[in-house]
């Protein structure tokens, strides 16, 4: 209702008159297609940037890449390592790692090479 | 010969026609444009600035042209948001100059009294003044629907804003005008 009044009103001040109030200079458009497209680069540049995320995906992958080829390759290593390790302990019949850890086995040892305990002392006080 | 706006579409997605094409965008939508940009800005000289740098965003931007809307939507579109920018701009560089030592910039009247190819009465002189005195994006919404009788889901499109709310813009901004002539009471 007031978008009525309004226009009623405009009408009635301009007295019946309408006509384009912008005016531009004489020949503007005839110009303006040319002056635009002289200002426009010859090729387009497509220029592509590399966003931090990219780069932060493409390190997950590489790293992720790495441990899987690391597990591939090193697994099978360890677990062959394991089982000579074993089939060593199964011939000497006894377990090897223990025997690092245990007491009377050591002892054992060092019976076993002859070794006293006055040679144990006169070697620690040497060195 | 001019084309319909599929061919110039395809046109333009070719490189060795793509520069032909963009010629003839600009010679199909450079009059409505101006207008449009023209009554936000005002003065000659400014409109001219805003609508070449519209084209030449708009030559930057052609890839990203999907025809989801029409080509003149589009550009309806990047010159809204350049003649915005040049508004806020100028609002800017006013207000930094606007201090005791430069007592006021030129009056909107004053200013379009003495811009050459301006061609109002008093009456066309009163309507800018009150126009300009809305904020940008009711000036522009006001402009569109007054002016050009664009639709609201055109203006929608070319807005990227609802209908509902480009609605109630065009309400406040014809209530202002109205109140600016004294028609409210």
């Amino acid at each position: 209702m007031t978008e009525e009044r309004l226009k009623h009103y405009i009408e009635e001040k301009r007295q019946g008159k309408s006509h384009e109030v912008f005016k531009v200079p004489e020949g503007y458009f005839d110009n303006l297609c040319d002056r635009v497209m002289s200002q426009l680069p010859e090729k387009q540049v497509h220029t592509r940037r590399v966003s931090m995320l990219r780069v932060w995906r493409y390190a997950a992958v590489a790293v992720i890449g790495a441990l899987i080829c690391t597990s591939v390759l090193l697994i099978p290593r360890l677990k062959q390592g394991e089982a000579s390790l074993s089939q060593a302990e199964a011939e000497m019949g006894y377990d090897m790692q223990a025997a690092c850890y245990d007491d009377e086995c050591l002892g054992e040892v060092l019976e076993y090479a002859g070794i006293d305990n006055n040679e144990i002392a006169l070697y620690l006080t040497e060195y | 010969m001019q084309r319909d706006e599929k061919q110039l579409i395809l046109l333009l997605r070719d490189e060795s026609t793509r520069r032909e094409a963009f010629a003839e965008v600009v010679r199909t939508y450079q009059e409505p444009l101006y207008r449009m940009v023209r009554r936000i800005v005002l003065i000659h000289e400014d409109a001219d600035d805003v609508l070449q740098n519209t084209f030449i965003k708009a030559w930057q931007g052609l890839d990203k042209f999907r025809g989801d809307s029409s080509l003149g939507t589009w550009l309806y579109r990047i010159a809204s948001h350049e003649a915005l920018d040049h508004l806020e701009r100028n609002k800017r560089l006013c207000a930094s100059i606007d201090d005791d030592e430069h007592p006021g910039h030129m009056s909107l009247a004053s200013r379009l009294e003495s811009d050459p190819y301006f061609d109002g009465d008093e009456v066309e002189l009163q309507l800018q003044e009150a126009i300009a005195s809305l904020p940008h994006k009711q000036r522009l919404v006001f402009n569109m629907k007054y002016y050009d009788e664009m639709k609201y889901e055109e203006m929608s499109q070319a807005l990227g804003t609802s209908v509902g709310a480009l609605k109630a813009s065009y309400h406040l901004a014809v209530q202002k005008i109205a109140k600016f002539f004294g028609l409210n009471e």
